[in-house]
């Protein structure tokens, strides 16, 4: 396994136990690895879209989809953990990456209200709602935070 | 606008194996795929014009 790689899973199974990123430095402690080699392996993985920097720190991680390294307004609660996903889209992925039940908290971008989406048994529970979304395909990555 | 059957596609599609040492995202061609099997067609689905794969 390379080291791209390793460096990806020990971000996504940390947030998988912690709910939180690690940083640079955290990765690069826990591996026994140069610093300089994690933040290649960080930029890389920016590159391969399995991750998003902070805007103006690069060491520490705002997004490695589905999950999101600061609040947001989608919650997604499994068993005792809660973790924030980046968009619908994530909130769903979260549950699906971990391949467990999950209830989500959100906000109807339509009028404000709070609702709540549940997996159950590996399947969302019937809800009577639809999922906007606003940027084209071809330019999600543009500016992804928007997106 | 989707439902939520077809989000939950997407979702499992896209981060069903994020958590094992193979994961990755889908190129674009594998997204044009992926959404035409849930009936997400035309421009708007179209990834084609991403550059994400000049980066890699």
């Amino acid at each position: 396994m390379d080291f791209d790689t390793t460096v990806k899973l020990h971000i996504y199974e940390t947030i998988a136990q912690t709910t939180q990123p690690p940083t640079t430095r955290d990765v690069a402690h826990a591996l026994g690895a140069p610093l300089t080699e994690v933040e290649a392996a960080f930029d890389t993985l920016h590159k391969k879209r399995l991750l998003v920097p902070e805007p103006g720190d690069p060491a520490r991680i705002r997004m490695a989809p589905p999950f999101s390294g600061i609040e947001t307004a989608f919650r997604v609660k499994v068993q005792n953990k809660l973790y924030y996903a980046n968009c619908a889209w994530d909130a769903l992925g979260i549950p699906a990456a971990l391949h467990h039940d999950a209830v989500v908290e959100a906000v109807d971008g339509y009028n404000g209200e709070p609702i709540t989406l549940e997996v159950k048994d590996g399947q969302p529970l019937p809800q009577p709602c639809v999922i906007h979304f606003a940027v084209p395909a071809a330019h999600w990555w543009d500016d992804i935070i928007y997106t | 606008m989707l439902n939520l059957n077809q989000l939950w596609y997407l979702a499992v599609t896209w981060y069903g194996n994020r958590l094992t040492v193979d994961s990755r995202r889908p190129a674009p061609d594998e997204m044009v795929e992926i959404f035409a099997k849930i009936g997400l067609t035309g421009p708007f689905w179209d990834p084609q014009a991403d550059q994400w794969h000049a980066a890699t």
